[in-house]
């Protein structure tokens, strides 16, 4: 296959060109690729968009971005409501404030599109316990009186960042662990197997279990007890690519012109087995979600008040007749899933080697 | 002035264990090559024929230091001498570490032209790699070097920016001869170079490296199946069965007036386009080949072999020289000369 160049030139399509050539051509997934890219990327501007802080407030000739401090990590956005001229112990309510100035004060505010965060509940003035959905609540409150919205989509953020960070560190184990395996061979894959036989056979839902409830889980420990087994299904793979790999033709002629292993792993053997792990990786993106919602509704997972869906669901499944509290979470659920496995989908089929038999 | 040969192989064996049982402790051995001598002179083309498994790509295999990666118990004994310019170094004894820095003096023309490059790298990095690793040259002087190889093989420089599988196989093992060629070696071994092209392409391709030969001052080992192809292109040729060496010898010797008994089977074989010699007799061998796993005592052939004697169980046959430079490893086939 050749392709036109800036200079209008022919020029041939490496493998993995071709691949994106063709995943581009599967609607589907890459729109399915292209809807949760953005989404993802915009979910880390939540704080400015789905907020209870104001963008800008403009107070006695000063302004203050409180909204926007809040996107920089370590900075604090923190203003007490006595700074902007309100009698209320702690921070400010910036939806109050806006109330109070609209009536022609020279102070103003701009308050972000969604004006709730997803962690003020009934203790904070207005809010109440299962809201119905309105034009006020979308979709409406929990059980404490928080807003369901703003908890779904920083929920969206944490599930996914979840997800993606476990699928790569399990990557890098399983890759580097599994590779070394399969090219070192002999002693060092007989001993590898064995250790990894031991260590699967623990029964790691028991191991989450009682750690969580011995240490209060964060977000990266969570993400440390996952790992400790997840890697390892990678190693199989890894290691029968390696195995493969390794006795074809180039890898000899790699050798045997004097090439250092590192740059026969990394060159030569590495990119022509990733294959099977990359069609493999939307799937364990899917698994890391599913697996972080099963544990934040059993209980075990993220300490509360962090959003998440597992735990929106597990309320929600308490108080069936209010309907949006189980809606709202798995709708989301549902739709982060299919696209991932749409993509998931698509990056399959552009991987299909079927195609390139026959072109060749 | 006598010149030294490039290679020297003595006594070369290959043993692959096999493993069994629970604890995989050592049931058996392969004996792919079993006890093989010979060597190759300079700007020689030594042809190495045989049956398919009689042990001839792991042999060339064995002589380049490659059988570890994928067996790493593999037990290779004997010599494998190498004479470069001043320098003799033992292929065998080395550590792979030590072995690395004489690697650009050997190299390889591969059976499958379709696995031995690398999908993802196009043909000018293929053919640049040993150079990055040999020389220093930079890389404008690598693409030129790079192009200049290319053009020798009957490539084109648009061709340096192609991946493999945009080639047909002739077209790709001519990447593989430009790659071998690349860091300027000694020898070349070729492991069956022409067997998976059709017989057209076979045509160009060996006429390409007999020309090549001639202009690098290379030796090569020519490892084949086919004795008419080998016949064409070798100095010398060797003949093996079950890991052994039965005959070596100049090329035209060996071909038209085969001693041993086996080389003498394996020729009758040869198909000769000539309708008068239709009628000539075929030695047609009995049985199949004894597995290298429990080699027959003694000569190895003595189990298909149409002259055998009682003698031939009891000891095994070496290399006698019974014509310049034209050895032959049959004792009966030595006292009728």
């Amino acid at each position: 296959m050749m392709e036109k160049n800036q200079n209008n030139d022919y020029v041939s399509v490496s493998i993995n060109r071709r691949r994106w050539l063709k995943f581009k051509g599967l609607k589907r997934g890459y729109y399915s690729f292209i809807a949760l890219i953005i989404l993802y990327g915009l979910s880390f501007l939540l704080p400015v968009l789905i907020n209870s802080k104001a963008l800008i407030v403009r107070y006695e000739g000063s302004y203050y971005f409180p909204a926007f401090l809040e996107l920089i990590p370590g900075v604090a956005s923190y203003y007490p409501g006595e700074k902007f001229g309100q009698d209320i112990p702690g921070e400010a309510n910036y939806r109050r404030l806006k109330q109070k100035w609209e009536d022609g004060s020279d102070n103003w505010l701009i308050m972000p599109v969604y004006p709730y965060n997803p962690y003020e509940d009934i203790t904070t003035e207005g809010n109440k316990m299962y809201e119905a959905p309105s034009r006020k609540h979308w979709l409406g409150t929990d059980n404490t009186g928080r807003d369901v919205f703003a908890r779904l989509f920083y929920a969206f953020n944490i599930s996914i960042s979840f997800a993606l960070i476990l699928t790569l560190i399990n990557y890098l184990l399983g890759i580097t662990i599994g590779g070394a395996m399969g090219y070192f061979g002999g002693k060092v894959d007989l001993f590898a197997q064995r250790v990894i036989e031991i260590w699967s056979s623990l029964p790691m839902l028991f191991v989450i279990i009682i750690m969580s409830s011995i240490i209060r889980p964060s977000f990266f420990l969570l993400i440390l007890i996952y790992t400790m087994v997840n890697w390892i299904f990678l190693t199989y793979y890894m290691r029968a690519e390696f195995y493969r790999e390794k006795a074809k033709d180039y890898v000899s002629a790699a050798i045997s012109m004097g090439q250092r292993n590192r740059t026969i792993i990394f060159k030569h053997i590495l990119p022509n087995s990733l294959v099977p792990v990359i069609t493999y990786f939307p799937f364990s993106v899917v698994g890391g979600i599913s697996m972080l919602v099963g544990l934040d509704y059993l209980g075990f997972g993220l300490p509360p008040p962090t959003p998440s869906w597992g735990q929106m669901l597990d309320v929600g499944l308490q108080n069936v007749s209010k309907w949006w509290m189980v809606f709202s979470p798995v709708t989301a659920q549902f739709l982060t899933l299919l696209a991932i496995v749409f993509i998931g989908e698509g990056v399959r089929e552009a991987f299909d080697p079927k195609v390139y038999s026959r072109l060749r | 002035m006598s010149q030294k040969p490039v290679v020297e192989v003595k006594n070369l064996k290959v043993h692959f264990p096999i493993h069994g049982g629970i604890i995989s402790k050592k049931v058996g051995t392969v004996k792919a090559v079993d006890g093989v001598s010979f060597s190759i002179g300079r700007r020689e083309i030594v042809g190495l024929v045989g049956e398919s498994g009689c042990g001839k790509t792991t042999v060339g295999r064995a002589m380049i230091n490659i059988l570890h990666h994928v067996a790493p118990d593999v037990e290779i004994s004997g010599e494998i001498l190498y004479h470069f310019g001043d320098e003799t170094i033992d292929f065998g004894k080395l550590t792979s570490h030590e072995v690395r820095k004489y690697r650009s003096r050997v190299q390889m023309i591969f059976q499958d032209p379709y696995a031995s490059l690398n999908p993802r790298m196009t043909v000018k990095q293929i053919v640049e790699e040993p150079l990055k690793l040999h020389t220093k040259k930079t890389e404008s002087e690598r693409r030129n070097t790079v192009i200049n190889l290319l053009e020798k093989v009957g490539l084109q420089a648009v061709h340096a920016d192609r991946f493999p599988h945009e080639f047909s196989g002739g077209q790709r093992q001519r990447v593989g001869i430009a790659r071998a060629l690349a860091t300027n070696p000694d020898l070349i071994i070729c492991d069956e170079p022409v067997s998976a092209l059709d017989v057209s392409i076979q045509a160009q391709v060996i006429n390409l490296m007999m020309d090549i030969q001639k202009e690098f001052d290379v030796s090569f080992l020519f490892i084949a199946h086919d004795l008419s192809v080998v016949e064409h292109i070798s100095d010398q040729i060797a003949v093996m069965y079950l890991g052994n060496l039965m005959e070596f010898g100049p090329a035209k010797q060996v071909y038209h007036h085969p001693k041993h008994p086996y080389s003498t089977a394996l020729l009758s074989a040869v198909p000769i386009p000539d309708p008068d010699k239709k009628n000539r007799k075929r030695i047609v061998l009995e049985g199949d080949v004894p597995t290298p796993i429990n080699k027959p005592s003694g000569c190895s052939f003595r189990t298909r072999c149409p002259v055998v004697e009682e003698s031939c169980s009891e000891s095994t046959p070496v290399l006698e020289e019974i014509d310049l430079k034209h050895w032959v490893s049959c004792p009966i086939v030595t006292e009728k000369q």
